[in-house]
């Protein structure tokens, strides 16, 4: 049977329902008022008013978890078309491959049973339990076809080498790749770019990791995924040479502005990459039909419960406000 | 059957304008109020207290659909098919003019009706974030239905005048 084409106006019910639901979001002001918090337990108060967590929540890191499955059961319910969401959820089934096979040869050297996870995350297009199966039982072709190629060969790295460190740089180029695959197929100019920004700050990160920690080009080239505006050898040329080579590199892209964080520190170089990924996002504010704002706001609650994490961990080790408010990443609300 | 038609072409072509004027308006709103109506359903479920700010934006796409059916009415009393009389002789040009006339009710209303039901939807959005803006939500998708009720004028203007 032919699928009828999802249009936009199939979206009204959709959008209307999220625009009533980014009330709900975080503001600028409660995010003040987080910060200007006495202490930790003052920060928790803030969130318990808010509605984030109960008194009775042990464990602050499952609620913020649930503000994410949450924001991710509205977006099901509602959205015609739940596969243009598949190049950011993909996200999950890879961190899932990474869990396994990291269990996998864990209980493989310390000749320990191979117990259950409970790192797997969700949402995912394949099942994680089914990928954690697979996976441990090195059935790589019952994994989805994306990710077939990429477990087998992450999981030879791990078995030949023992460096996670490889066998996760590997799968997160994977990851990259595939998501930009996915973003393409969708044909939607606002998906490809945000998929495109979020390939190449990717690649920015990797390079200043590896620039500041002196790696070699071979490790860039493994490392580094195909994101069609900066170019991947140039790009792993400039980083190789180090660190004032990468920075001039970066200044004459379109992510020039880079440059200036890179100079100023990492935190501020992670916080430019997701607030240009956010200033992407706000022209969905403006659109009343379609899936931009289903993504952005999807995407605007991962950056809200990122913030709130920055938040608490440097209110639990008792940092400056003026330190955590140099790391609160930009609002989408 | 042919035979009727050919011999009524002229009355044959007004009425086909009158169809056209009440069909393309009525189908423009269907569409129109159906679209605001599923945006409105979306912020009802969510905070019902909206219930009547979002139905007025529901109601705007769906006056052109009313006028189509006033260009339809006034036009078929025009040429007498509404009278119940016998069968009115129209000319094949006369019977032409008045399709032409039905023209701008037909084609701009259905258009205006579905590019005021965007804004109308729009003005939902800004029902589900700022409630006491409605106003200017409401005020942006009326904007539109100045080019509806200048298309029935101009309809309505042109098939009296024939």
């Amino acid at each position: 049977m032919k699928h009828k084409k999802v249009t936009e106006y199939d979206y009204s019910f959709a959008v209307a329902k999220v625009r009533a639901n980014e009330v709900g979001l975080l503001t600028s002001a409660d995010i003040e008022q987080l910060i200007s918090a006495e202490n930790y337990g003052s920060a928790l108060r803030v969130l318990e008013e808010k509605g984030w967590i109960s008194s009775e929540d042990d464990d602050v890191s499952v609620a913020l978890k649930m503000q994410m499955e949450k924001a991710w059961q509205l977006i099901a319910e509602v959205a015609p078309d739940i596969s243009v969401f598949d190049f950011l959820i993909v996200k999950n089934d890879f961190h899932n491959i990474k869990a396994a096979l990291k269990t996998l040869v864990t209980a493989n050297a310390l000749g320990l049973d191979l117990g259950g996870m409970d790192n797997l995350m969700a949402p995912s297009l394949a099942d994680p339990e089914q990928v954690r199966e697979a996976v441990l039982n090195k059935d790589f072709d019952a994994l989805p076809d994306f990710a077939k190629a990429a477990a087998e060969e992450a999981y030879e790295v791990l078995a030949r080498t023992t460096d996670g460190q490889l066998a996760d740089i590997m799968l997160d180029s994977y990851y990259l790749n595939t998501s930009l695959e996915m973003a393409e197929k969708t044909k939607d100019s606002f998906i490809i770019k945000l998929a495109e920004l979020i390939c190449a700050t990717a690649n920015i990160r990797i390079a200043f990791r590896a620039a500041r920690m002196g790696k070699d080009r071979q490790f860039l080239e493994t490392a580094l995924c195909n994101a069609k505006s900066l170019d991947r050898r140039a790009l792993a040329n400039a980083a190789a040479g180090g660190m004032d080579e990468l920075i001039s590199f970066i200044a004459a892209t379109p992510y020039g502005e880079a440059a200036d964080f890179m100079r100023a520190s990492s935190a501020a170089l992670e916080k430019w990459c997701d607030d240009i990924i956010m200033s992407h996002l706000e022209s969905a504010k403006y659109v009343s039909l379609g899936v931009r704002p289903l993504i952005a706001y999807y995407l605007a609650k991962d950056a809200e419960v990122k913030n709130v994490r920055v938040i608490l961990s440097c209110k639990h080790n008792h940092f400056p406000q003026e330190v955590i408010r140099e790391r609160v990443r930009k609002l989408y609300a | 059957m042919k035979e009727i038609i050919i011999n009524n072409f002229g009355l044959v072509m007004a009425v086909l304008g009158a169809i056209l004027a009440a069909l393309m308006g009525g189908i423009g709103s269907a569409r129109g109020v159906g679209m605001v109506g599923e945006a409105a359903a979306g912020v009802v479920s969510e905070d019902p207290s909206k219930f009547s700010k979002v139905l007025i934006l529901q109601l705007l796409p769906g006056t052109q659909g009313l006028y189509g059916l006033l260009t339809a009415v006034l036009l078929l009393a025009k040429i007498g098919v509404l009278g119940g009389g016998e069968t009115p002789d129209i000319e094949f040009a006369q019977g032409v003019m008045y399709f032409i006339s039905c023209l701008p009710m037909a084609i701009v209303g259905y258009f205006s009706a579905i590019y005021q039901a965007r804004a109308a939807v729009a003005g939902v959005g800004i029902v589900a974030k700022k409630p006491e803006h409605s106003g200017k939500g409401v005020t942006f998708a009326a904007m539109v239905e100045t080019y509806a009720i200048l298309a029935l004028l101009i309809s309505v203007l042109g098939f009296m005048s024939i």
